[in-house]
């Protein structure tokens, strides 16, 4: 019994220790050489803000390359604009994921291709294969300023319904009151099944694609550089990605 | 006082209406240059404030647009700020020193430079560091420029309202404050200055200013009042000693408030403490005897009603009971109406001249019954005298010239009859020697030890013949009385029972009856009664029966029978030895005399009997 007891106690003050560590861990792994820190935007399901289970399909794969690499890591999520100039003015900063973008080229290191993302037009019914089918459509919902948004109104699209959120997009889907939903097609997905709406949702073929690249600012060290991107390549090449990304779709 | 005009400018109105002016047009601009002040003091402080407040307004927006390094939104968050008037730069930075978002445009102070000496010309700028939730550092700053000329716009037109409107409020107080002291002061100032005026007859004429006009008549009329306040104070004066000399109590009574004013006096004339005195109408009238209430109310209200004066003698009550006299004199003053308001009037305790006045009437009566007493007296003895006078003249007369001739038994007759009216003359010499001794106090008194019983036999024996003549029958009860001693005058006693049977037997009627009898049924007195059956005496002669030569009866024959001096002499001898003569009496059917005299209770008995009370003995008798 009194053995027992001794045990139970010395398991609880261990714990406390770990925690501690733990608690203070960011900031010496931040003051040590062997330290990142990631900087994400709120971008489902690559990069999720408040989900420890299910941080993001980027988040677990750049994770996973730090620890292969022997470094811990910190994650900042800031909004969009912020993450990219942050990253920009930080040596020690990494972001999991971006669309690499001929206007984006010479502002960041691209360390790694992790895999490609596209858009298109989602329904209920029918699926919508192309953009002349979709002009078509009375309403196509998007999300103001969003990628889609800018796009379709780039090629004339004048049956376009802003709104600003994913969620209410689906929910308006759902409820026919829209006919289709242009939006990238990971995203579009993973909102629909958060929102726990029953119906089938239906993708249509790809309008645009883009590739998702791991990067970093412009004064990153280059021997990490080629560091994480050895290790990225090597986790496309045994499939890690892939495992990763498949418990996201 | 010579009334001229008094020019415009003289005038208290218009002095009055420049000083007003002049001081509001001072005050007012006082007043505006300290509101300004205090206006632009605030404005300052105003337009200091005016960034914090801005940067404030859009504080959110501004650092989620920062934050987000959003620079759609912060463009429309500053291009918004500068709608506002006098912000002409607005900025927002983000926390990597880039602009996120600026607005600005032209400043234009045309004509306006002059604001910028009251609020300052040099641009004010303000800093907002722009802070987000969970995020220690600030995520960028806003930062907006204030021109305060520009920012001041409402300035110069407030100043100017200021400035007019504090002269225009001053100029309309003034306008006010002139009609209100015109009314309540210069035009009720003039009017009682030319009332002053116009009520004297000394030749003044107007300064041409109101309130030295006021002065000068002031100033008259304080010498009038004084002048006038000195003949008051010589005529109460004058009054007060005046009243105090002829002992006047002087009252006033205001009709229409039921006040009565008294005097010092009249609280002496009346005993009342002036703390007791209500100072009404009714107070006098509770003071005044019951008895002469009626008589002194009737003659007030007469002298209210009539217009007459009151001129009256009533009493009064003091506190103490004591009843006095008081002259009241009084006139009565009336309004136009003729309605009576006010009456003045004097009071003098005049009990002390009442009673003289009726000690001087009783002096008078007195002295006038003792004139017709002489008269009366003269009258009589003229004839008393005259008559028995006359008898023995006569009949000496016919015995001279008759002497040999006349017979012896004639001569008898004339002898008797001289004699008669010789001793009837010596008795009433002796009569009125009696009467002046006693009146004149100088009758003297001889106690002794008197036998009553025997002096009264006496005088029944002398009675006896008279009373046989006329066939009167006497009933003595004294002589068998037992013998009682009194110490008195014996010829005087003597004198008053020879009176009283003498009475009884000539004012009785033929054969009538005379009963004498004594009693000591009185303790201390010796009472001896009288009584005939005679003619009486009636009522309205009882007050004269002792009254010297007076004649109490009907009877012609009988009243010229006698001086009428008898009783009076006896009264005035009963009272000398300390007793009284009464009676009463019937008409018709007789009168009772009662001699009373003091008795110590002495009885003289027999030698066989034992002295002993009276009253045991009144038994056996």
């Amino acid at each position: 019994m009194r053995q027992m007891l001794f045990s139970v106690t010395r398991s609880f003050v261990l714990r406390l220790a770990v925690a501690a560590l733990l608690m203070t861990a960011p900031v010496h792994a931040a003051e040590r050489s062997g330290a990142d820190h990631f900087i994400a935007a709120y971008y489902p399901p690559l990069m999720i803000d408040g989900e420890t289970e299910m941080p993001g399909s980027s988040i677990e794969i750049l994770r996973e390359a730090a620890r292969r690499l022997g470094r811990s890591n910190t994650i900042e999520f800031l909004p969009f604009r912020r993450a990219l100039k942050t990253l920009r003015h930080r040596d020690d900063a990494l972001q999991p994921a971006l669309y690499r973008l001929p206007g984006r080229e010479k502002d960041y290191r691209w360390i790694a291709h992790t895999h490609d993302v596209y858009d298109a037009f989602h329904t209920v019914g029918a699926p919508i294969d192309n953009l002349e089918a979709a002009r078509k459509l009375d309403r196509i919902g998007v999300e103001t300023d969003a990628s889609m948004d800018v796009f379709l109104t780039k090629i004339g699209f004048t049956n376009i319904e802003r709104v600003d959120s994913p969620t209410t997009n689906a929910q308006k889907l759902r409820a026919g009151r829209i006919d289709a939903w242009a939006l990238t097609h990971s995203l579009a997905v993973w909102t629909w099944k958060k929102a726990g709406i029953d119906q089938p949702l239906t993708s249509g073929t790809a309008i645009r694609t883009a590739p998702v690249y791991v990067v970093a600012g412009l004064n990153y060290p280059p021997d990490r550089v080629a560091a994480y991107r050895a290790t990225l390549r090597g986790m496309k090449a045994d499939g890690s990605i892939r495992a990763i990304l498949e418990r996201y779709r | 006082m010579t009334k001229t005009t008094t020019p415009l400018k003289h005038r208290l109105s218009f002095k009055q209406a420049r000083a007003a002016v002049l001081i509001a047009l001072a005050l007012g601009s006082l007043f505006a240059a300290l509101q300004v002040r205090y206006d632009v003091k605030r404005e300052i402080e105003r337009i200091n404030a005016l960034g914090y407040t801005f940067t404030q307004a859009v504080r959110n927006s501004a650092a989620r647009a920062a934050y987000r390094l959003d620079p759609v939104v912060a463009q429309e968050v500053v291009d918004g700020l500068l709608l506002d008037s006098g912000l002409f730069r607005a900025e927002i930075i983000d926390d990597f020193d880039d602009r996120l978002g600026l607005a600005e445009r032209e400043v234009n102070t045309d004509g306006l430079a002059w604001i910028g000496l009251l609020v300052g010309s040099d641009p004010i700028e303000t800093t907002l560091p722009l802070t987000v939730a969970n995020v220690p550092a600030p995520v960028g700053s806003l930062t907006v420029f204030i021109n305060p000329i520009e920012a001041a716009y409402g300035l110069p037109d407030r100043v100017i309202w200021i400035v007019l409107s504090g002269f225009g409020k001053s100029l309309l107080l003034a306008f006010f404050l002139l009609i209100l002291f015109h009314k309540m002061i210069t035009k009720r100032l003039s009017a009682v200055t030319e009332r002053l005026f116009s009520r004297t007859d000394r030749a003044l004429s107007s300064s041409g200013d109101e309130i030295d006009d006021l002065e000068a008549a002031g100033s008259m009329w304080r010498q009038d009042a004084l002048a006038l306040q000195e003949n008051i104070r010589r005529n109460e004066a004058r009054l007060k000693l005046a009243a105090n000399a002829a002992s006047l109590g002087i009252w006033d009574y205001d009709i229409t408030k039921n006040t009565l004013y008294w005097d010092d006096r009249m609280f002496r004339i009346y005993d009342v403490e002036r703390e007791h005195f209500s100072g009404r109408y009714e107070d006098w009238e509770r003071r005044i005897h019951p008895e002469d209430l009626e008589m002194a109310r009737s003659l007030v209200m007469d002298s209210m009603d009539e217009q007459q004066k009151l001129d009256t003698i009533f009493r009064i009550m003091t506190p103490s009971g004591e009843t006095r006299y008081v002259k009241a004199d009084a006139t009565t003053l009336f309004d136009a109406r003729g309605e009576a308001i006010r009456m003045i009037g004097v009071n003098r305790d005049v009990t002390d001249q009442v009673a003289a006045e009726r000690e001087l009437i009783a002096a008078r009566n007195q002295a006038i019954a003792a004139n017709q007493a002489k008269s009366d007296f003269l009258a009589n003895m003229s004839h008393e005298l005259r008559t028995p006078l006359n008898a023995i003249l006569g009949y000496g007369q016919l015995l001279k010239l008759d002497g040999v001739s006349i017979k012896p038994e004639k001569r008898e007759v004339y002898l008797d009859s001289i004699l008669k009216g010789g001793e009837h003359l010596l008795a009433l010499v002796n009569d009125i020697l009696d009467l002046a001794r006693v009146e004149a106090g100088k009758l003297s008194i001889n106690q002794e030890v008197v036998a009553v019983n025997q002096l009264v036999a006496d005088c029944l024996e002398q009675t006896y013949p008279l009373a046989q003549k006329r066939g009167i029958v006497i009933d003595d009860g004294i002589t068998s009385f037992p013998t009682v001693l009194i110490e008195t005058d014996s010829v005087r006693l003597r004198q008053i029972l020879m009176n009283l049977l003498s009475n009884a037997v000539k004012f009785n009627v033929d054969h009538g009856h005379i009963e004498i009898r004594c009693s000591t049924a009185d303790a201390g007195w010796f009472t001896i009664t009288v009584k005939d059956t005679g003619i009486g005496i009636s009522d309205d002669d009882r007050q004269r029966v002792f009254d010297a030569f007076e004649r109490c009866v009907a009877d012609p024959f009988l009243a010229s029978d006698g001086a009428g001096i008898g009783l009076s002499v006896s009264q005035e001898l009963a009272k000398r030895l300390g007793g009284s003569i009464s009676f009463t009496s019937e008409i018709g059917t007789g009168t009772e005399f009662r001699l009373r005299l003091p008795w110590v209770g002495t009885i003289k008995v027999p030698a066989d009997e034992t002295d002993k009370p009276i009253e045991a003995l009144a038994t056996v008798h």
